[in-house]
């Protein structure tokens, strides 16, 4: 049975400062930072942007997943505040800030290469919104933080099983939203738009990987890479590509944007491995993001159980 | 008169990027909102290093302004070095306790591993060398070997916009500016430096 679940981290720890007063303190701070002032009080309500779409609730199925951690919830706050999506910015705050007018219906993508059912779908026809299912992962980005967050999406396969790769299809393929008008960060140079990303099919296939299209019992906020992205929990984050609008099934590797930016930095496996550091920084732990000190990172992000044996044989050292 | 009123207020204004983290750190302690994102630690060291980096320019452009007429600008010159040099403190500190906790194995490996790393400690070991010998008696004490020494300062502008550079990752649009104005300040003392031999050799520019 679906039904629609009032979570409880709602109004717990999850609740320290709601949404709504934290973005009216931002249009405060706006106002004030020119004046050198910052704000820390709650300030009364002002008027919303009717752009900015509201917050829908999502209807999913509540059986907990044998994939999920119970461990704490990253804040919903911090979640949706704390975000790598250099298509508005490079700053953490940028996409929350200058994201929330991202159209994102109606949103169709564009499926090609070596598969059977090739075309231009509208997302709900791909991502069947009665098979929502609940993920709480942990995420683990390359810059050695991270967070645990309930996603609620469908598992990659379904998706790739209704479009039907062909036999010669070995890697899967996804590509960002291309569109400087409302992504003002792709008018700098910083990566090669659009930003794109790939798995090998196995990978793609793992149970494991998901297309999210909610978190936190919602839809997904536009930061959060609305209104469907990847999640891939045993690799490093920005493997798990945001607003999606294209994807395909290839013979080659694609070649994902932060690899081809750089090479020797970021690779395109990618997964979470404490034991191969950053060349300019150690991945042997991380910041969880509400901790205060650094804890160990685990191998697969914790995932190993799971992945590894997808890996059987390889140097992950050279496949980084 | 006026001097004292301007070095007060450059005392002041100085530190005001120190006080706002200071005032944004106690709300952070005191699980109040905050300024400081999601991951406090990385965001503080971000902004200390560019804190230390942009008055370490403005301490390099005081002797060219002293040239071009500015009389009194090399009486702040000590004043805008410990500022830099005070940043610079704040970065490691932030780095060494609050964002690894005083886990030596981690840092010394990153210290010696990490070329990045690696530069910005030695540039963090001059500006101590430079501030601990900024007093009056030290000056008196170390007569023209202070100079030399100070001269040390010339190479902070290098390492420091490398160091810089190499830590970030994205957008290098900030420091990359911030090294080519160091670059200039550099050129404008070799030019200067340059054209006073050529005036001792006995030709007249
Ligand atoms: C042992 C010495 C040092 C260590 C371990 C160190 C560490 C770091 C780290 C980890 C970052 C990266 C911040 C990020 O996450 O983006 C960084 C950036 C930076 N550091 Fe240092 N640093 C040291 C010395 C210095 C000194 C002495 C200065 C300047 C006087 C300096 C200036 C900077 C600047 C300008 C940045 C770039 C800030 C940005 O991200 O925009 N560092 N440093």
């Amino acid at each position: 049975m679906l039904i629609n679940r009032n979570r409880p981290w709602h109004l717990s720890e999850n609740a320290v400062t709601p949404e709504e007063l934290y973005l009216n303190r931002r249009d405060f701070m706006k106002a004030g930072a020119a004046l050198g002032m910052m704000s820390f009080l709650p300030f009364p309500a002002v008027a919303q942007d009717a752009a900015i779409k509201p917050e829908t609730s999502l209807t999913y199925d509540p059986a907990p997943n044998i994939y999920s951690t119970r461990e704490q919830h990253t804040r919903y706050e911090a979640a949706t505040t704390y975000t790598n999506f250099y298509e508005f910015g490079t700053d953490k705050g940028d996409a929350a800030e200058k994201a929330q007018k991202l159209r994102t219906t109606p949103w169709t993508i564009e499926v090609d290469g070596d598969v059977v059912r090739p075309g231009r779908y509208d997302i709900d026809d791909l991502i069947d919104r009665t098979q929502l299912e609940e993920r709480i992962y942990r995420l683990r980005c390359v810059e050695a933080w991270s967070m645990v967050i309930p996603w609620i999406g469908i598992p990659l396969a379904a998706v790739i099983d209704r479009v039907v790769p062909t036999t010669k299809a070995k890697y899967i393929r996804f590509e960002t939203l291309y569109d400087p008008q409302q992504m003002p960060g792709q008018r700098s140079s910083v990566l090669d738009w659009p930003y794109v990303e790939g798995l090998r099919m196995d990978e793609a296939r793992h149970p494991l990987a998901l297309l999210a299209v909610g978190m936190y019992g919602k839809e997904l906020r536009p930061q959060n890479g609305a209104p469907v992205r990847l999640v891939v929990p045993w690799k490093y984050g920005f493997k798990s590509i945001k607003s999606i609008v294209r994807i395909s099934f290839t013979r080659r590797r694609p070649l994902n944007s932060w690899q081809k930016s750089a090479p020797r930095e970021y690779g395109f496996y990618a997964n979470v491995n404490p034991e191969v550091d950053h060349p300019r920084w150690s991945q042997a732990k991380e910041r969880r993001i509400g901790e205060f000190f650094r804890r160990p990172t685990l191998m697969f992000n914790g995932y190993g159980e799971d992945v590894a044996s997808l890996y059987s044989g390889m140097n992950l050292r050279k496949y980084f | 008169m006026h001097k004292a009123l301007f070095k007060k207020i450059a005392f002041v204004l100085l530190a005001t990027p120190a006080l706002w983290l200071g005032w944004q750190m106690y709300h952070w302690f005191s699980f109040l909102p905050h300024e400081l994102t999601a991951n406090p630690q990385k965001f503080i060291t971000q902004y200390t290093g560019l804190w230390a980096i942009r008055i370490l320019i403005v301490t390099l452009c005081l002797s060219p302004l002293s040239w071009a007429g500015w009389r009194s600008a090399l009486s702040y010159r000590r004043m805008a070095g410990l500022y830099a040099a005070f940043y610079a403190m704040l970065h490691l500190l932030n780095y060494f306790i609050l964002d690894y906790g005083l886990d030596m194995a981690v840092i010394t490996k990153d210290i010696l591993k990490r070329p990045a790393i690696s530069i910005g400690a030695i540039a963090a070991v001059i500006m101590m060398i430079l501030s601990i010998t900024s007093t009056q008696a030290m000056m008196w004490r170390l007569g023209r070997l202070w100079r030399r020494l100070h001269r040390m300062i010339y190479g902070l502008a290098i390492l420091v916009p490398v160091h810089g550079f190499l830590m970030v990752k994205g957008d290098r649009m900030e420091l990359s500016l911030y090294g080519m104005i160091l670059a200039g300040l550099l050129l404008m003392r070799l030019w200067r430096f340059c054209a006073g031999r050529y005036r001792l050799m006995g030709n007249r520019p």
